[in-house]
C-alpha cells in the first residue's frame, strides 16, 4: 500500500475517469438529437448535396434537438458544478444549488413577468429567462447581505437559514400571485417551475453562455481552497487560505451558474446533488477531481434525462424536471438513510 | 518569534482578553493554562491571527500579523484545532496534503516533493499506515495525529534547512482523548520539540499534560494573565488553587525530580469501602 504512495495511482485513476466522463457528454450531446418522436437520418442530416431550407431531418437536427441538448449539457454542468461549490462552502454534502433560495427567486421573477406581461418593446429581449435570472440574483443579493450582516465573513449558519426562509417566502408570494392569476397564465407558469429545455434556436444560450464563462474561470481557481474549505473556516484559514475572498468567490460563482441555468432551463431539481454525490463514489472528495467530473457527469445526466423526457411518453412531453425529481428524491433518500 | 502586546479583545461586548502580553521565542514551548472561559482558545485564535485584537498588535518576526497574507503566515504557522470533522471523505494522505497549500500556486497541484513531507510527517505522527483511509474512520486520536500531520506538512520546506523557525499552536489538544492517545500525543510532542527552532504554544486545563511538555507558563484567569514564566517558577500549589479555585497540590515527587498535580478535593476510596 505504502509503495503507491509516491506515484500516487489515484490521480491517474482520475484522470481516467475525468476523461470518460467528458467523452459520455460529448457523446450524450451528438447522439440525443437523433433520438425522438420524429426519426431523423445521420446521412440525411448531413446531407451537404440538398440545401438546408428543404432538408427536413437537418432542420429538425440543428434547429429544434441540438440546441436542446446543448442547453441540457449546459444547464446540467452548471447545477451540477454549483452544486459541489455550495456544498464545499456549506460544509453540508445535502446542501443544492436551490438551498440558497436562488430557484424560487428565479420561479418569482418569470412568473411575475408571465402573469403582468410585457410591454412590446421589450419582446426582443429573452424576457422571461432574463426575468428569472433578474429574480435569482434578487435572492442571492438577500441571502448574502444576511450572512455578511455584522460580520467579516461569511456566517454559513445564516446563509443556510436565510435561503431556506427565503425559499418558504417567495413560494408564498408565488401561490399568491398564482391565485390571482388567470388560470391560462397560471398554467404557463407551473409549466415553467416544473423545468424544463424546450429552447428553440441558439439565442438563449448564447444569451447564457457568458455567464457561465464567469462561473466556470471562478470555479477553475477554486478547487483547492475548497478542499480547506469543507474542513474548516478556521482551519482553512490557518492553512493559508483567504477565507472570505474565497468564500466570496465560491458563493458568487454558484449563483451565478444556477442563475443562467435556471434563466435557460427552470428550476430543474436534484442535479445538484445526485451527480456531486455519485461522482464523490467515483474520484473521491477531492474537488480538483469531484467538480470537473460533475460538471461533465451532470451534462451527461441531464441531456440523458432530456431524451426520457422527451421520448418516454412520445408524442407527449415531460417537463425534465419532473424525470429528474422522480429519480433524484428517493436517491436523495437513500443518502439520507446510508448517513445515518 | 511571537510577540503580542497588550491584546485586548472582545466578543461583541464581552471582555474576553485584556492586557494579554506573551512573547514566543524559537524552541520554547508554552503552555496557556486556565480553567474554562479564562480566554485560552481567543488567545490562540489571536495569535494565529484568525482575531484581530481590538487593542494592541501580534507581531510575527517584526512584522504585524494584520500586514501579513494568510498564506505567508502559515508557511511559518500553523494550528491545530480542538476537535476536527470533515462532512467530506478525504483520504488520511489527501488530509496531510492539504498542509502543503500556502507553498503551492492559484493552480498548482502537490508534487513528488509534497507527498514525501506529507509522507513523512504521517510517519513521525505513527499514522502513515492510515494513509489511504478516510478520515471519517478514524478514532479521535488518530484524527489529531493526522491533523498535527498536516500542520507538520504545512510548516516542513524541501528548499529551507530544516532550522528555520516555526510555530505550531495547538489548541485544548487533550480535550477529548482517552489517556492512551494522550500518552501518544504526549510522546509525539515530545518528539517535535527535538527541532531546536520549533515552539509550541499549547492551550490546555490539563496540569500534568502541561507539566510533561511545556517549560513555560502563562496562566490565565478571566481574560488577564495571573502569572507567567519559567514552569518551575510559576507551577506552584498556591497558583494552581488560585487559577483553577479548587483543592490542588503540586507534589515534587522524590528521586524522580517529577512535577505531578494532585486533584485532592476527592478522597479515592480504600479496598475496606470507607475513604481513607
Amino acid at each position: 500500500m505504502k509503495a503507491q504512495l509516491g506515484t500516487p495511482p489515484p490521480s491517474r485513476k482520475r484522470s481516467r475517469t475525468l476523461f470518460v466522463l467528458a467523452n459520455t457528454a460529448l457523446v450524450s450531446c451528438v447522439v440525443a438529437p437523433f433520438i425522438g418522436p420524429t426519426p431523423i437520418r445521420w446521412d440525411a442530416v448531413f446531407d451537404s448535396t440538398q440545401p438546408f431550407r428543404e432538408n427536413i431531418d437537418a432542420q429538425i437536427f440543428f434547429i429544434a434537438r441540438l440546441p436542446r441538448a446543448l442547453a441540457g449539457a449546459l444547464v446540467g454542468g452548471a447545477l451540477a458544478s454549483a452544486g459541489v461549490v455550495l456544498q464545499a462552502l456549506l460544509r453540508n454534502p445535502l446542501a443544492t444549488p436551490f438551498t440558497l433560495g436562488v430557484s424560487s427567486g428565479a420561479s418569482l421573477g418569470a412568473l411575475l413577468v408571465i402573469v403582468l406581461g410585457t410591454p412590446i418593446s421589450l419582446r426582443v429581449l429573452p424576457v422571461v429567462p432574463l426575468a428569472s435570472f433578474i429574480g435569482a440574483l434578487s435572492a442571492v443579493g438577500i441571502v448574502y447581505g444576511l450572512s455578511r450582516y455584522r460580520r467579516r465573513g461569511l456566517s454559513t449558519t445564516v446563509l443556510l437559514l436565510a435561503g431556506v426562509t427565503l425559499n418558504s417566502l417567495f413560494s408564498a408570494i408565488i401561490m399568491f400571485v398564482q391565485y390571482l392569476a388567470d388560470p391560462n397564465q397560471t398554467f404557463q407558469a407551473v409549466r415553467y417551475l416544473m423545468g424544463n429545455l424546450n429552447v428553440s434556436g441558439y439565442s438563449p444560450i448564447l444569451w447564457s453562455l457568458p455567464l457561465l464563462i464567469v462561473a466556470s474561470c471562478a470555479f477553475a481557481w477554486l478547487p483547492r481552497s475548497l478542499n480547506l474549505l469543507s474542513v474548516g473556516t478556521e482551519s482553512a484559514a490557518t492553512r493559508g487560505v483567504d477565507v472570505t475572498k474565497t468564500q466570496r468567490i465560491a458563493f458568487l460563482s454558484a449563483s451565478l451558474a444556477t442563475g443562467a441555468a435556471v434563466s435557460l432551463g427552470g428550476p430543474i431539481g436534484f442535479v445538484g446533488i445526485v451527480v456531486p454525490h455519485m461522482v464523490r463514489l467515483m474520484v473521491g472528495a477531492d474537488h480538483r477531481a469531484v467538480l470537473p467530473a460533475s460538471a461533465f457527469m451532470g451534462a451527461a445526466f441531464l441531456v440523458i434525462c432530456d431524451v426520457a423526457a422527451r421520448t418516454l411518453m412520445a408524442p407527449q412531453e415531460l417537463p425534465v424536471g419532473v424525470i429528474t425529481a422522480m429519480l433524484g428524491g428517493p436517491f436523495f433518500l437513500w443518502l439520507l438513510v446510508r448517513k445515518v | 518569534m511571537l510577540r503580542a502586546s497588550n491584546i485586548f479583545f472582545s466578543y461583541g461586548t464581552i471582555p474576553t482578553l485584556r492586557d494579554v502580553t506573551l512573547t514566543a521565542s524559537p524552541g520554547q514551548r508554552i503552555g496557556i493554562l486556565g480553567p474554562n472561559g479564562a480566554g485560552k482558545t481567543t488567545l490562540l485564535r489571536v495569535l494565529a491571527g484568525l482575531l484581530t485584537p481590538n487593542q494592541g498588535r501580534v507581531e510575527l518576526g517584526t512584522t504585524d500579523l494584520k500586514n501579513l497574507k494568510r498564506a505567508s503566515i502559515a508557511k511559518q504557522l500553523a494550528m491545530v484545532p480542538q476537535e476536527t470533522s470533515i462532512e467530506f471523505n478525504y483520504s488520511v494522505l489527501e488530509v496531510a496534503l492539504m498542509g502543503r497549500h500556502p507553498h503551492l500556486g492559484a493552480l498548482a497541484s502537490e508534487g513528488p516533493d509534497d507527498i514525501s513531507l506529507a509522507i513523512s510527517a504521517l510517519k513521525l505522527t505513527a499514522t502513515d499506515h492510515l494513509s489511504d483511509r478516510s478520515f471519517n474512520t478514524l478514532s479521535g486520536g488518530e484524527k489529531q495525529r493526522v491533523i498535527v500531520a498536516s500542520a507538520l506538512t504545512q510548516l516542513a520546506s524541501p528548499a529551507v534547512p530544516a532550522n528555520r523557525s516555526s510555530i505550531l499552536l495547538l489548541d485544548e489538544p487533550t480535550a477529548s482523548l482517552d489517556l492512551n492517545s494522550q500518552v501518544k500525543l504526549l510522546a509525539l510532542l515530545r518528539t517535535l520539540q527535538r527541532q531546536p527552532n520549533r515552539t509550541l504554544i499549547i492551550s490546555t486545563h490539563d496540569l500534568n499534560f502541561a507539566i510533561g511538555i511545556c517549560d513555560y507558563l502563562v496562566l490565565l484567569l478571566k481574560g488577564t494573565v495571573m502569572a507567567s514564566g519559567p514552569i518551575h517558577s510559576v507551577l506552584t500549589t498556591a497558583n494552581m488553587r488560585n487559577l483553577y479555585d479548587a483543592d490542588i497540590e503540586i507534589v515534587n515527587q522524590q528521586g524522580t525530580k517529577r512535577i505531578i498535580a494532585l486533584l485532592t478535593d476527592r478522597k479515592i476510596p480504600h479496598s475496606n469501602g470507607q475513604e481513607r
